[in-house]
């Protein structure tokens, strides 16, 4: 017994020192705790205590200025029959549709390709993340600008090679589509940055073996770098998730969630039941509803790409 | 416990949109620090408006001249989007700290009234007269014979045309009837072969110049009114329960609008900035508000003008709003009382806000007031000016935002070229659910 445990002990210590970490003594914790109080302290006051009451407040009617009334489920109820709603979880998901797949699999490109030892690779990936630490209002003022029907400058372009205007924002089958697209453009270099620092984490004498071994490019691809990025995969999948289902910023300034509810997301629904309407119970009910299609998203995808966190 | 989840909840909802909650004194307090220690100590009030660009930089002069003139009284002043302004006002008088003295349009304060944090006794006390005010600024601050807040301007629609395209295109003065619009628009609306619309072999689809623009968003709904109302017909109402829509004068204000996109082909379809679109020079007249008037002025490098609204109906009629502004409820009574002090100086000195293209309530300021250029327009079209109705559930109706009733049916005619029929009847419907709701 005492041999397996100091077997397991000492097996303990090879994984912690092959890890490079060391267990925390007592007084090491209450300094680690220490550090982390700042951060415990703004999560609960300002993200924790709030989402803790917004549930609360989804079972109730308040228009802000006056007293909160319960009213039960009303809120929820109402969402079973306000078209709005399901119209915003229609674009919502639609919007995750056209967003997730480009995100994933052309950042995963793109950080294949500024893996590779070349000349300008550095510059390649500064301007590769560009576009993600614009201000989102920034990105959304220039490309409506871009978008603008008659005098934006994609439009000049399609019509000097003989083309017809597309009209970006104000077509209810184009809108949802040309949002998209900024997403795509500011979310890429993020996430490419992210499979970046993942493949840089796949051990180089994996690939020599595979060389070694005869391995096409395709299958080393195939059989090496996609299952040891699965981690990786599986973290940029629910971060692109969340970062998609929660959108506002864009959406707000260059179509407000027009033309009519074309690209009325749930975020936006809900801000504008909360923030304009003022009806505070039914936009808390919305974040309630964002929060559980969020889990139920991250539970789906947690099951597809079955992580295995020994990975 | 309600209060504390009140408290987070607004703290919660606004940290996720943005920052900046102001803290501040307690309304519940009943004494004011200031004014009782000692006749020397200001009082200490806080101004919340909704300006941004160069109305802000006007307003906030303003309040600097107020704050130096005298020592009673330190107004703090915030400005927000508007939107955004009303929430913080609302969570901060919820908090306990409300603002003293609060901007609005006149169609906004039917809801606040409902909600009832605004005071009639503070105005009431002001012992205004009413004609000392435009007569559609200060009905704007009525609602059930209760005055809710003091006339601060008046904002409307009028045209706005290049001088020098008109001339160019060889049209002696701006339209001033649906007849002329066509004819004017479709001379100034030339491809890029340089043939305008009224001759044989105009290419619609390579346009270089539009003879018309305007905005396509709640703006065009505004137009939509304004064009009912030139038909002598006005179905929104303070106190409007359900509303049942004239589907011919509906109809027929929606189908003007589409017209000038898809029949005459002189405005663009889905124009997103059309004042930035006139300052360019690539839009001959658009219809727009005051407020543009100083950044036109000193944006547009060609000789330009503004006209009144053109009567395309029967009568004549242009969509407007009005300001005010108002007091929140408030037991501290010497917070009141600076607050009404402000007001009075604001409204009598509102002349200098006119220096920002608006047009002031107060009639011997709005007489006083430097006429800029562009302005008389403007001032013509204040005794058949129609505003919305102060309805409490104004702010939902004829909200700027999706999916409100008036966007719907302004996209639906202006983007979709949808039959005014169908979107009339839309609209009924939709307002119809925001009514009952």
């Amino acid at each position: 017994m005492s041999n397996r445990q100091t077997s397991s002990g000492e097996a303990a210590q090879n994984l912690n020192r092959t890890k490079g970490t060391k267990p925390l003594r007592a007084s090491q914790g209450k300094i680690a705790a220490l550090f982390l109080l700042p951060y415990l302290a703004v999560f609960f006051v300002f993200r924790l205590g709030p989402s803790i009451a917004g549930i609360a407040i989804s079972f109730c009617k308040w228009d802000l200025a006056g007293s909160l009334s319960f009213i039960g489920i009303d809120n929820f109820k109402r969402m079973l029959t306000d078209s709005n709603f399901h119209t915003s979880i229609i674009n919502t998901l639609i919007f995750f549709v056209l967003t997730l797949p480009p995100l994933i699999i052309l950042s995963l490109l793109l950080a294949n390709f500024f893996n590779k030892k070349m000349r300008g690779r550095n510059v390649g990936r500064v301007v590769a993340i560009i576009p993600y630490v614009l201000i989102p209002a920034v990105v959304g003022i220039i490309w409506n600008w871009m978008y603008d029907n008659n005098f934006g400058i994609l439009n000049f372009y399609i019509k000097k090679m003989g083309g017809s205007a597309i009209h970006w924002l104000t077509d209810e089958h184009v809108a949802l589509i040309s949002v998209a697209i900024v997403i795509i453009w500011s979310f890429l270099g993020y996430n490419t940055i992210l499979f970046l620092a993942g493949l840089q984490g796949i051990p180089k004498e994996l690939y020599e073996a595979s060389l070694i071994d005869g391995a096409t490019r395709f299958q080393t691809f195939m059989k090496i770098t996609l299952p040891l990025l699965k981690p990786t995969t599986s973290m940029v999948v629910t971060l692109t998730m969340v970062n998609t289902v929660q959108l506002f910023d864009q959406i707000y300034v260059m179509t407000n969630g027009g033309p009519g509810t074309s690209t009325l997301t749930m975020v936006q629904y809900l801000y504008t039941s909360a923030f304009q309407n003022y009806e505070m119970g039914y936009g808390s009910a919305i974040e309630v509803a964002v929060l559980i299609i969020l889990v139920i998203m991250i539970f789906i995808q947690n099951k597809l790409l079955k992580v295995d966190e020994g990975v | 416990m309600k209060k504390i989840i009140a408290v987070l909840a607004s703290v919660a909802m606004l940290s996720s949109v943005f920052s900046g909650c102001s803290g501040g004194n307690q309304q519940t307090s009943t004494s004011s620090g200031a004014a009782s220690g000692g006749t020397s100590a200001p009082v200490s009030i806080n101004y919340y408006g909704g300006w941004t660009g160069g109305d802000l930089d006007k307003m906030s002069a303003l309040v600097k001249k107020f704050n130096e003139g005298q020592s009673e009284v330190q107004v703090t002043f915030t400005s927000l989007q508007w939107s955004q302004m009303f929430t913080k006002f609302l969570a901060d008088y919820q908090a306990g700290s409300t603002p003293d003295v609060v901007a609005m349009h006149s169609f906004e304060l039917g809801q606040f009234v409902d909600m009832g944090v605004l005071s009639s006794d503070a105005i009431k006390s002001l012992n205004l007269s009413s004609s000392d005010y435009i007569k559609t600024a200060w009905d704007g601050t009525i609602l059930n014979d209760v005055q809710y807040g003091v006339p601060l301007d008046v904002n409307m629609h009028a045209l706005y045309y290049n001088k020098d395209l008109f001339k160019a295109a060889g049209i002696a003065s701006a339209p001033t009837n649906k007849e002329e619009l066509i004819a004017a628009a479709q001379k100034l609306t030339i491809d890029a072969n340089g043939k305008n619309a009224t001759e044989s072999g105009f290419d619609a689809a390579n346009i270089k110049q539009y003879g018309f623009g305007f905005l396509q968003n709640h703006h065009a709904f505004y137009q939509a009114f304004a064009l009912m109302n030139q038909q002598g017909y006005n179905p929104f109402t303070d106190d409007m329960t359900t509303l049942s829509l004239d589907s011919e004068k509906t109809s027929a204000a929606f189908q003007f609008l589409e017209d000038l996109v898809y029949k005459y082909k002189v405005t663009p379809a889905g124009e997103k900035s059309p004042i930035d679109d006139f300052k360019a020079g690539s839009v001959a007249m658009v219809i727009d508000g005051n407020w543009q008037l100083s950044g036109v002025d000193s944006a547009a490098k060609f000789d330009w003008d503004t006209a009144a609204y053109p009567q395309i109906f029967s009568e004549k009629a242009v969509w407007g709003a009005s300001e005010l502004l108002a007091i929140p409820n408030n037991k501290d009574a010497d917070k009141v009382k600076a607050a009404q002090t402000f007001i009075k100086w604001l409204s009598d000195n509102s002349a200098e806000w006119a220096l920002s293209g608006q047009i002031p309530a107060n009639v011997k300021a709005q007489q006083a007031a430097t006429k800029i250029k562009g302005i008389e327009a403007y001032n013509s079209e204040l005794d058949y000016v129609k505003f919305l109705p102060a309805h409490k559930k104004s702010v939902k109706v004829f909200s700027s935002a999706a999916p409100s009733p008036i966007l719907t049916a302004a996209q639906n005619a202006m983007l979709n070229d949808k039959d005014p029929a169908e979107i009339t009847k839309q609209l009924e419907s939709d307002i119809n659910k925001v009514l009952a709701g």
